[in-house]
């Protein structure tokens, strides 16, 4: 009678052995920065101070910073779902000649480096740019970048369920007598309603915490939260308002997750997917909203990056085009406050992804597989919080590190620091990669292979890790895209010997001289390239016999 | 103690308040294949798993060649099992399927590779080793699903719904391979399904699962002229199942008294298709009934007659027999009708 009672003890067990060390990280190098610089912003050596929240309430410029990060979040996820459903319609219903490789593409903007994305709209949109009109310092530019970054979210979250759904429930509907729009509105967008829901939560989290797009093209006048608590606390030294900023966004951020969790759960009970069901386009209505969308898709994702390339072959102001950007790659740039050329910047940031790649993974995997065994609402918990690195401050964790990580070792100097942070930063979309791959493992195939006479271990061996292969090669390459371009927290804690490729951007970009803007132009296209190369190689492989859907990666 | 080869005793698998398997005994000797038919939920499913060692037993015990099983994990066990929709591994060609089993046993690989060959042989798959199994048929996956359970050699072989989701002559002609290859290997088997057509096709021997409740264990072709209660009739499927009054130990008829071990009131009576036929001659004794409705089966036509008392029976009638409306006269042979007092 307690033979299943001990089984769950013995998966509880289980759970907290495989849980114990992605835990462990997360309090060393997430919850317990984060506590010390938010304590350390809300108390002075007498007890409590809690003149930050007054402040904050107080002022009127922080009203306005608080209420534009959250309209431009939604206008920029109404927006991204605007342009990007349709797309999903055109990718996960219609074959056409080269669809893979489109899909694949389309997941490229997302895994750019944001100051990447900024350079590149601030070449599109900027003074002299190709269109001749000048964006920088509106709202405009950062909408438009938003669309740009999240795009693939939708496409990939909203897609991998369509192209699942049973067009027959959509005939159905039909047969019984509602027009094609009522079919439509009846049958298919309830379906699909929670992948949207859950990827509009998914893009207004990414656009709520924006740092680097707002950083470049956002000017002194559109200032997010993230970036107001970068200058409230590395320019204006106010670490109580900063703190409670980065409360103020934790518990936001924290409130969105709750629902979107909500969201996912219902979605994963309601809609039951098939084989991908995609047909030719037949009708000339068809063929032309086929087309139309390829052709808005290449517009909105396609000429950013190759302005970008232009740029960085831009020699001076009318002077034409020239390698002379790429040339000053391999010196080091007086005034930029940087000691390092930006080949060797390219070294560090290499180095720094691959470390943090192998910690994102090996922890993620850990989880992932903890949350696969069957549990209730602990597990669903466990879930949640694995996600918050992903809508906390980046900032908020380099300035946490810098203050919180001198004892009981004095990590502050280490080289791990930096690893260290980027794979808090991409731990959550490791975990999110994985966790419906194993999720989706039929657990008679480890019955089958039990009863053939493999051990829990054997079977483990040689039916979930080869299953799950593909999405481990999915998520190194996410995680690694993710660790290049981190922006946020590497900014604060990177050594001025030892920057990033994205952090030297940012310098470069904010230095007057056409070589300098050349020089951040092409160091972006060496990180779009890099990245690009690494995610269509894991996404074409990658998808090959992908069985799980749902997921938003 | 027997010496059957599977002896289970007592098996009870609860589900929270929902007895699954309510103390089940089975004794299967060896080299016999028996068929465990019940309806969808009766408990026949959990009924494998727990002998495979994938359930955890509530009460009972089960003994495989009078060694006790209960603590021995599913991969020690020597028992194969064949799932229903066979859980072939996706990552692996048919000959890693089927050679996985031998893998596991660390058969030397020569040797292993000689019996993938010679089970996809038996079961008429040669040269499919390299095919990947998304592109088998659904009937060639459960040739592989059943090669790969052979090649571990197991001591017992357990089949869940082995032709479940296949169509019929596929489904019939599969169960007669199953039946074939197990007399050939002299294999101890117990299949579990919800056709009695299927259950008829391998088993020797066939067993009535009803709510986790055995109701009957014999020959096909006891169980099916013979069952042991109405529940049976009922799960088989059997037509002319009628309720008759009964005084005295006697049932009543439309044709006459039949005797029956039920007390006073009402029962029930299985009137098997050859007990009923329509009365040829003006002076055979027969019952006046209008018939209600035919059904062409090909080599016959059942019709179904509405006798005078309201019973409606089938019975068998030439092709270009009578047409729905009619007045037709049905005779019976009484010894051929089953009581089923229970």
């Amino acid at each position: 009678m307690s033979a299943r009672r001990q089984g769950g003890g013995r998966g509880a067990a289980a759970r907290a052995a495989l849980l114990a060390l992605p835990v462990a990280f997360l309090t060393a190098f997430f919850a317990w920065p984060v506590a010390n610089i938010v304590l350390e912003g809300l108390r002075d050596e007498h007890g409590w101070d809690l003149s930050g929240v007054g402040e904050v309430l107080g002022s009127a410029g922080l009203r306005r910073v608080a209420w534009f990060t959250l309209w431009q979040a939604a206008a920029s996820t109404a927006l991204t779902l605007l342009v990007a459903l349709p797309a999903a319609h055109v990718l996960a219903r219609y074959e056409f000649r080269g669809r893979r490789v489109v899909q694949a593409l389309v997941t490229v903007p997302f895994v750019l480096p944001t100051v990447v994305v900024g350079a590149a709209f601030l070449a599109l949109l900027g003074p002299r740019g190709p269109l001749g009109v000048d964006l920088d310092d509106t709202v405009w530019a950062i909408l438009i970048a938003q669309v740009f970054f999240n795009h693939a979210v939708v496409v990939r979250t909203v897609g991998g369920l369509w192209e699942g759904l049973d067009e027959r429930t959509e005939e159905a509907a039909r047969v019984l007598g509602a027009p094609r729009w009522r079919a439509v509105r009846e049958v298919t967008l309830p379906a699909l309603r929670p992948a949207i829901a859950s990827a509009a939560a998914i893009v207004f989290l990414f656009t709520f915490t924006s740092f680097g797009v707002v950083r470049i093209l956002g000017g002194p006048r559109h200032v997010t939260l993230e970036a107001e608590i970068y200058r409230q606390t590395a320019d204006l030294l106010n670490l109580p308002v900063a703190s409670v900023l980065a409360l103020l966004q934790l518990a936001a951020v924290a409130a969105l997750l709750g629902v979107q969790g909500h969201l996912e759960r219902r979605s994963q009970a309601a809609v039951r997917l098939g084989p991908p069901q995609r047909r030719r386009a037949r009708t000339r209505g068809q063929r032309w909203w086929v087309r139309a969308n390829l052709a808005a898709m290449g517009l909105l994702l396609v000429t950013p990056l190759a302005v970008l390339v232009e740029r960085s072959l831009r020699v001076g102001a009318g002077a034409g085009h020239g390698l002379a950007a790429w040339r000053a790659l391999g010196q080091r740039t007086a005034g930029t406050g940087l000691f390092v050329s930006p080949v060797e910047a390219l070294g560090n940031s290499l180095r720094f992804a691959a470390v943090a790649t192998v910690l994102a993974v090996a922890l993620g995997a850990l989880a992932a597989a903890a949350l696969t065994r069957p549990g209730g609402r602990v597990a669903r918990a466990i879930d949640a919080t694995l996600l918050l690195p992903l809508g906390t401050s980046a900032v908020t964790i380099g300035f946490g590190f810098l203050i919180a990580l001198d004892e009981p070792i004095d990590l502050r100097a280490s080289p791990w620091l930096i690893p260290a942070a980027q794979a808090v930063v991409a731990l959550p979309f490791v975990v999110r990669t994985m966790t419906p791959v194993l999720r989706s493992i039929d657990p008679r195939l480890r019955e089958a292979a039990a009863v053939l006479g493999a051990s829990p271990r054997r079977a483990w061996l040689e039916v979930d890790l080869p299953l799950v292969r593909r999405a481990l090669l999915v998520a190194a390459g996410f995680a690694f895209a993710i660790s290049l371009g981190e922006f946020g927290a590497t900014t604060v804690i990177a050594r001025a010997d030892a920057p990033t490729v994205p952090v030297v951007i940012d310098r470069l970009l904010g230095r007057p001289g056409a070589l300098n803007s050349g020089q951040a132009f092409a160091l972006s296209v060496v990180l779009m390239v890099i990245t690009a190369a690494v995610v269509l190689l894991v996404d074409l492989r990658g998808r090959r016999d992908h069985q799980a859907r749902g997921g938003w990666l | 103690m027997t010496d059957a080869l599977l002896q289970v005793r007592d098996l009870t698998v609860r589900f929270g308040p929902v007895t699954a398997v309510d103390g089940i005994d089975l004794d299967v000797d060896e080299g016999e294949v028996l068929a465990v038919l019940g309806p969808s939920g009766s408990g026949k499913s959990t009924l494998l798993r727990a002998v495979a060692g994938l359930q955890p037993l509530d009460a009972g015990t089960v003994h495989l060649a009078g060694r006790p099983l209960d603590g021995v994990p599913p991969h020690r066990r020597q028992v194969g099992l064949m799932f229903q929709d066979h859980a072939l591994f996706p990552h692996r060609d048919v000959a890693g399927n089927v050679g996985f089993g031998p893998r596991m046993a660390r058969v030397p690989p020569a040797e292993a590779a000689e019996r993938v060959r010679a089970l996809l042989a038996l079961v008429e798959l040669e040269g499919y080793d390299r095919r990947p199994i998304h592109t088998l048929s659904g009937g060639e996956q459960q040739r592989v699903a059943l090669a790969r359970a052979l090649a571990a050699q197991p001591r017992l072989l357990l089949l869940d719904e082995p032709f479940g989701a296949l169509d019929r002559p596929l489904r019939e002609r599969l169960a007669a391979d199953v039946r074939r290859i197990a007399c050939q290997l002299g294999l101890t088997v117990v299949a579990v399904t919800h056709a009695h057509r299927e259950a008829f096709a391998i088993a020797d021997r066939v067993a009535v699962l009803d709510r986790g409740r055995l109701l009957q264990r014999d020959t096909p072709a006891a169980v099916w002229r013979r069952p042991a209660s109405r529940r049976v009739a009922e799960v088989l499927g059997l037509p002319n199942v009628v309720p008759v009054p009964v005084h005295g130990g006697r049932g009543s008829t439309p044709w006459g008294p039949v005797p029956i071990e039920a007390p006073d009131g009402e029962s029930c009576i299985h009137l098997p298709i050859p007990a009923l036929h329509l009365a040829g001659a003006a002076d055979e004794p027969a019952v006046t009934g209008v018939v209600a409705g035919t059904a062409f089966q090909g080599d016959r036509t059942l019709i179904r007659v509405a006798l005078a008392d309201g019973t409606e029976v089938q019975v068998a009638a030439p092709l270009d027999g009578p047409v729905p409306g009619q007045e037709v006269r049905v005779a019976a042979d009484l010894d051929q009708i089953v009581p089923l007092p229970t």
